[in-house]
């Protein structure tokens, strides 16, 4: 194996060789200007790029030569959210930045086999952003650290950077499914199919969390006016962040993860992910590369990490068991029902109810209730009942139940909210972690929401998983009712002028 | 839909057919027996199942009804395909036993934005023919217009808009009213996008139906392009529909 990415909190100090190779390979590519491929903010434009934010941030000067309209056609705003591309394209992003890296490590005498480091913020005691970034100098010292941003702001907007790791979940890792699907029911571990799909929903389950979560956190918006919101959290300017690509390699470890927990967790087959969206007349997946060359890629030339000559140095899966077949264990279901169990089409979702008005987000939690159809709830219940001992392998197989939080608008890409569902008036939702479906991190909202955007402005929609609750809910006969409680508690501030809200609150099953 | 689709050129391509058998008019034509409405508007034919067009040669009229009838199967031989995102969008979105009729209620309303079009145009048409002394001239203003909508920014912005795919109410009347809405703001942007080429169609004095399968063609490869920027371009989307002749050679669906 030629190049192993390694845990930048396991480096043995803070300014490692890894880091500080990097360090100077960012500072090269910085130094060239906006038009040239190979430069710092080209790339960060490939992810996104957004000519007035870019200019509030500082990163686009007045008058400054932009590239060609055609490198801006063939290469800007390419990156795959809301898509079963989403893990192919950022990995041969992720390797093709880190190739460019490395022709400057080498070409400054350091060492070939350098790779980017991988930042694993559920790692113990690693949840603070790595010290070599929170610090506006090298360590020498001397102030203008590639590394640094100004404009991170972190959670809670007084820029102390760090992820918070008490909302975050891997439950993603569990998912039996790469594929999902976009109308209600599990959007899948990797995405729904989709086209070139350049901002579009619902997130997969892997990018909901922890991908959404982290950009936000990291990003933040400032607690201050003019509460600028920060470079990670809006994709039109994730990539000028170094961490962003720390970010990036975690993620695509957790997808080498989830392949190794399991024999049946595996990547689609079907020509049109293999071959990627030039397959249907879309635009090719591409970057340019230090020798000048364009690299083509598709998400089937990547999808095997020893042929792409680099590994992870930890890839153990942090999930004891999928949550389907702790489930099947609990409900007395035999074994063999597993075989059974729904995967994801379109043909087997329903909608089981939903809530009657858009809800607004503020500053303070909110609750709605999601009216539910007497004949989908009592499919769903009837799928979530006990056996009893020798009806082991008869009745249906559970059902899986999501809620759909569609058409979430506005501009608070760096807002986060936690989502309850079934707790009680009176209950409060800290008390009650055993009720928390997830939490939401709108990353990408604003440019979903705009009307000329390329989703005509239709905002975002996330699905999260709730069959383990709805199967608690079940056993103490509180899914039964007409209206189900859903509580959305926000983790920081909402500005009023962000219009931030949710067009439907949903519920679906899937099954058979 | 496909099966929608299909029908809907069968018909007309049968109607071209019979227009051009004896006692027909080789330009194309509206239902009907022609009845005085609209003088210097034609039509041709005799059967039922005709696209429609008007032009400035011929001397004969057509009726409200029939216009409307012509009007309603090119619309649906042309636009079905583009309500496939909007009929799945409803259908994944409604209670299971709500479904037919909330997709019925949704083509309703689309269908209905496209007939409320189809007056418009019809008068566009008849001033345009009036205007131009000769059906060239006519044709001339048709391409001119339709060329320039084509490539302006204006119309890419009808393009994306008529991506949006509303939240809908999932229960009682507001169900119904909601995709009914939703037809009628989705018909909406597919007028915007697409008015300029049907009205040269309408004016266009020959070769009717060959024109409509290339505007066709184009409007439904431009459903599977990505949307363009927002300046001005004209945009030939040759490449999804090669790759989906591709498919459909080799018989390799997705």
């Amino acid at each position: 194996m030629d190049f192993v990415r390694r845990n930048v909190w396991e480096l043995g100090g803070p300014w490692a060789d890894e880091v500080l190779w990097y360090a100077r390979g960012v500072a090269a590519m910085q130094a060239r200007p906006l038009a040239e491929p190979t430069s710092w903010r080209f790339y960060a434009a490939m992810h996104g790029f957004n000519a007035a934010r870019w200019q509030e941030l500082g990163y686009l000067g007045p008058g400054e030569q932009p590239p060609s309209q055609a490198l801006v056609d063939q290469f800007w705003r390419q990156c795959q959210h809301g898509s079963w591309y989403f893990l192919p394209w950022h990995r041969g992003y992720v390797l093709a930045l880190e190739a460019n890296i490395r022709a400057v490590v080498l070409a400054a005498g350091g060492p070939s086999d350098w790779a980017l480091p991988y930042w694993d913020y559920l790692g113990p005691g690693q949840a603070a952003l790595p010290p070599a970034f929170a610090s506006p100098d090298w360590p020498d010292g001397v102030g203008d650290n590639p590394l640094f941003v100004e404009h991170r702001y972190g959670p809670d907007g007084d820029g102390n950077v760090f992820v918070e790791t008490d909302l975050l979940t891997l439950t993603a890792l569990g998912d039996p499914d790469f594929t999902g699907v976009s109308s209600g029911g599990s959007p899948g571990f990797g995405g729904v199919d989709t086209g070139f799909s350049h901002g579009g929903s619902p997130h997969g389950a892997l990018e909901t969390q922890p991908h959404d979560s982290v950009h936000t956190d990291i990003g933040g918006r400032k607690a201050q006016p003019p509460n600028t919101q920060g470079v990670m959290s809006r994709p039109s300017s994730a990539g000028l962040d170094p961490i962003f690509w720390l970010h990036h390699a975690n993620i695509d470890r957790l997808w080498a993860a989830w392949k190794a927990s399991d024999t049946t967790h595996t990547d689609p087959v079907q020509p049109a992910w293999l071959l990627g969206p030039a397959s249907i007349g879309q635009r090719p997946f591409c970057a340019p590369m230090p020798d000048g060359s364009t690299w083509i890629y598709t998400p089937g030339e990547l999808t095997d990490l020893d042929a792409l000559d680099y590994a992870y140095e930890d890839i153990t899966p942090p999930v004891a068991a999928e949550p389907a077949q702790r489930r099947l264990d609990r409900l007395g279901i035999d074994v063999a029902a597993r075989e059974r169990m729904p995967v994801p089409e379109d043909t087997n979702v329903e909608l089981v109810g939903a809530n009657d008005e858009p809800v607004p987000l503020r500053d303070s939690e909110v609750r709605s209730h999601v009216r539910l159809e007497s004949r989908r709830r009592r499919r769903v219940t009837e799928s979530l009942v006990p056996r009893a001992a020798d009806a082991r392998d008869q009745g249906p197989v559970p059902d899986r139940v999501f809620i759909n939080l569609e058409n979430v608008r506005g501009t608070g890409d760096a807002t986060a909210f936690s989502v309850y569902v079934g707790l009680g008036d009176d209950e409060d939702a800290e008390s009650h972690p055993e009720r928390l479906a997830g939490r939401i991190a709108p990353f990408g909202v604003s440019q979903a929401s705009d009307p000329d955007g390329e989703e005509g402005g239709q905002g975002l929609t996330f699905v999260l998983e709730i069959t383990d609750i709805v199967e608690e809910l079940t056993m103490e006969g509180s899914f039964d009712v007409e209206r189900l409680p859903v509580r959305l508690v926000p983790q920081r501030p909402v500005n009023e002028e962000d219009e931030l809200n949710i067009g439907r609150i949903s519920i679906f099953r899937q099954g058979r | 839909m496909l099966a929608v689709t299909c029908a809907a050129w069968l018909a007309l391509l049968l109607g071209d057919a019979m227009t051009r058998g004896p006692g027909g008019h080789a330009g194309g034509g509206v239902a009907g027996s022609a009845r005085a409405t609209a003088p210097g508007v034609t039509t041709a034919g005799h059967g039922s199942m005709h696209a429609v067009t008007v032009h400035a040669s011929d001397t004969s009229t057509i009726t409200l009804t029939g216009f409307l009838s012509g009007w309603v199967l090119m619309v649906v031989a042309m636009m079905a395909p583009l309500l496939i995102p909007a009929l799945r969008h409803v259908h994944a979105r409604s209670l299971p036993r709500r479904r037919s009729w909330a997709m019925g209620v949704l083509t309703l309303g689309y269908v209905g934005t496209w007939v409320a079009a189809g007056l418009v145009l019809l008068m566009l048409a008849v001033g345009v023919s009036a205007m131009a002394d000769r059906a060239g001239g006519a044709l001339l203003v048709g391409v001119v217009v339709a060329v320039s909508w084509q490539a302006s920014p204006l119309r890419q912005r009808f393009l994306t808009r008529r991506r949006a795919l509303p939240p809908l109410a999932a229960f009682g009347r507001r169900a119904y009213l909601g995709a009914l809405r939703f037809g009628l703001t989705h018909g909406a942007w597919c007028v915007g996008s697409c008015w300029a080429v049907m009205l040269l169609l309408l004016v266009v004095p020959a070769r009717h139906v060959p024109l409509m399968v290339i505007v066709s063609l184009w409007l439904w490869g431009e459903e599977l392009e990505r949307p363009a920027g927002s300046g001005w371009g004209l945009r030939v989307p040759v490449g999804p529909l090669r790759i989906a002749g591709e498919r459909a050679l080799t018989g390799r669906g997705r």
